[in-house]
C-alpha cells in the first residue's frame, strides 16, 4: 500500500496530499462540520486495517469521559457531584469530539499510507533542490539515529558488565553515548565528503521523473481541487460527500496506474 | 494499548460511581422559609425570567453558593470557570456567554446593586435578593458601569 502513489507524477501527488490537510485543518477547526469529519473517517476506516481504526477508536475514547467532566455547560442534566453538574449535553458532545478525532486519525494515517516523503520530496526538488535535498536526508537520519542508538546500546550491554549501581549506569550509559555521537559525526562528514565529491550544491542538478504528467494525472489533480472547494464551500453532511469523493477517487487513479506501468 | 484500556475503564468506573453517588437529593427549604431571612435568587435575561429560588441563608453563603443550591435542587446545570472566589459563571441552564454575540456573558447583582466582587467572594446577609442577568453588553444593558 505505501507505494501505491509512486508511479503517479509527484505534483499531482502533492497536490492531492496538500488538498486531503488543507480540508482536515479547516474540519477540524470547524467543530459544526462533525458529519464532514466522521463521513471523512469512515471512508478511511474502508481502506484501513482493523488493527489502526481499532488503535484510533480507543486513542479517542478518553474524550468521551472526559468532556462531561471538564464542561458542564447543558440543559438536560444526568447527575451531579457536589454542586457540579454532569450533563447529557457534554456527553453528546464528548462522543461528537471523540469521533471527529478518530476520523481525523484515519484520514491522516491513511494519508500516510498511500504518500512517502520521498513521493513528495520528488515535486520539491525542482523548485528547491537543496532544500529537498536537506529535508529528504533528514527524514531518513532520523530512524537512522534510533537504529545506530540501539545497536550502540547493545554493544555498550555486550562489552561491559552488568551495570549494579546507578554509578555505573551512568558510566554506562556515558561509553554509550560517546560511541553514538562519535559514529554519527564520521557518517555525517563522510556523506559530506561524498555529496562533495558528486557534486552537490556546486551547480544545478538535473531532477529524473519515473512518471511523465499523463492525463490521469491532471484528473486526479483536477478532482482533488474540485472536490476540496466543493467540501469547503458546502457545509455539513455535502461537505463531508465531497470529502468522501475525494478520498474514494484516489485509489481508482492509483490502482489502474499501477496496472499500466509494470514494476 | 493496555494503558489507554485502563484509562479508560477507570474513567468509566468512575463516573459510573459518581453517578450511582449522585441519587441522594437535598430537600428544598422553601416551604418553612422565614421571610426575613430567606434568599431570593432570580436568573434573568432581557426578556424574561429564567428561573427563581428562595433558599434559607447558611453561615458563610454567597451570591455563587446560592445559585449552585438553587441550580441543584431543580436540577439546571451551573457551568462555572474557576473555582470559589475566582469563580466566573459562564452558563446556566445551558445558556452560555457568547451565545449571543461576542459581549454576551452572565453578570450578577445583589439588592439591584453590582458589586466589584466575583460571585464566590460575595457573602449575603438575611434577605438579599441575588439576580444573575444575562447581558449583550458586558452589563452596560443591564446599567452595570466601569
Amino acid at each position: 500500500m505505501n507505494n501505491r502513489l509512486s508511479r503517479h507524477h509527484s505534483a499531482a501527488v502533492a497536490v492531492y496530499w496538500l488538498c486531503g490537510l488543507l480540508l482536515l485543518a479547516l474540519a477540524g477547526s470547524v467543530w459544526r462540520q462533525v458529519g464532514q469529519l466522521c463521513a471523512v473517517g469512515v471512508v478511511a476506516a474502508l481502506f484501513l486495517p482493523r488493527k489502526r481504526l481499532v488503535w484510533a477508536a480507543l486513542t479517542t475514547l478518553p474524550f468521551v469521559l472526559l468532556t462531561p467532566l471538564l464542561n458542564h455547560n447543558g440543559t438536560n442534566v444526568w447527575f451531579f457531584i457536589g454542586y457540579t453538574p454532569i450533563t447529557w449535553d457534554a456527553v453528546v458532545l464528548g462522543v461528537q469530539f471523540a469521533a471527529s478525532m478518530a476520523s481525523l486519525c484515519l484520514w491522516m494515517l491513511l494519508l500516510a499510507a498511500w504518500v512517502d516523503t520521498s513521493t513528495l520530496l520528488l515535486s520539491l526538488r525542482r523548485v528547491a533542490p537543496r532544500l529537498a535535498l536537506m529535508l529528504q536526508m533528514t527524514l531518513r537520519t532520523l530512524p537512522l539515529l534510533g537504529k545506530r542508538a540501539a545497536r550502540t546500546r547493545e554493544t555498550v550491554k555486550m562489552r561491559m558488565p552488568a551495570a549494579t549501581t546507578r554509578r555505573q549506569t551512568l558510566r554506562a550509559g556515558a561509553v554509550g553515548l560517546q560511541a553514538w555521537t562519535m559514529w554519527n559525526m564520521e557518517a555525517g562528514m563522510d556523506m559530506a565528503v561524498q555529496l562533495k565529491a558528486r557534486g552537490y550544491g556546486a551547480t544545478r542538478t538535473t531532477v529524473y521523473h519515473a512518471a511523465k504528467w499523463r492525463a490521469d494525472d491532471s484528473l486526479l489533480l483536477g478532482a482533488a481541487l474540485l472536490l476540496t472547494v466543493a467540501a469547503l464551500l458546502l457545509d455539513g453532511w455535502y461537505g463531508g460527500a465531497a470529502g468522501c469523493l475525494l478520498a474514494l477517487s484516489a485509489p481508482v487513479f492509483f490502482r489502474r496506474r499501477q496496472e499500466e506501468v509494470p514494476l | 494499548m493496555k494503558r489507554i484500556w485502563s484509562i479508560t475503564l477507570v474513567l468509566a468506573m468512575a463516573l459510573l460511581l459518581l453517578a450511582g453517588c449522585s441519587g441522594e437529593k437535598q430537600p428544598t427549604a422553601t416551604a418553612t422559609l422565614d421571610p426575613a431571612t430567606k434568599i431570593v435568587v432570580s436568573v434573568r435575561t432581557l426578556e424574561k425570567e429564567l428561573y427563581h429560588f428562595e433558599l434559607a441563608r447558611a453561615e458563610g453563603d454567597t451570591a455563587l453558593s446560592v445559585l449552585q443550591r438553587g441550580a441543584k435542587d431543580a436540577n439546571i446545570a451551573v457551568a462555572l470557570t474557576g473555582s470559589d472566589d475566582m469563580a466566573y459563571v459562564s452558563g446556566i441552564g445551558g445558556l452560555k456567554e457568547k451565545d449571543q454575540g461576542d459581549k454576551s456573558g452572565w453578570v450578577f447583582r445583589v439588592n439591584e446593586q453590582f458589586g466589584m466582587t466575583s460571585a464566590g467572594a460575595t457573602v449575603l446577609k438575611d434577605g438579599d435578593k441575588v439576580e444573575f442577568l444575562y447581558s449583550l453588553d458586558w452589563g452596560a444593558d443591564w446599567g452595570m458601569s466601569y
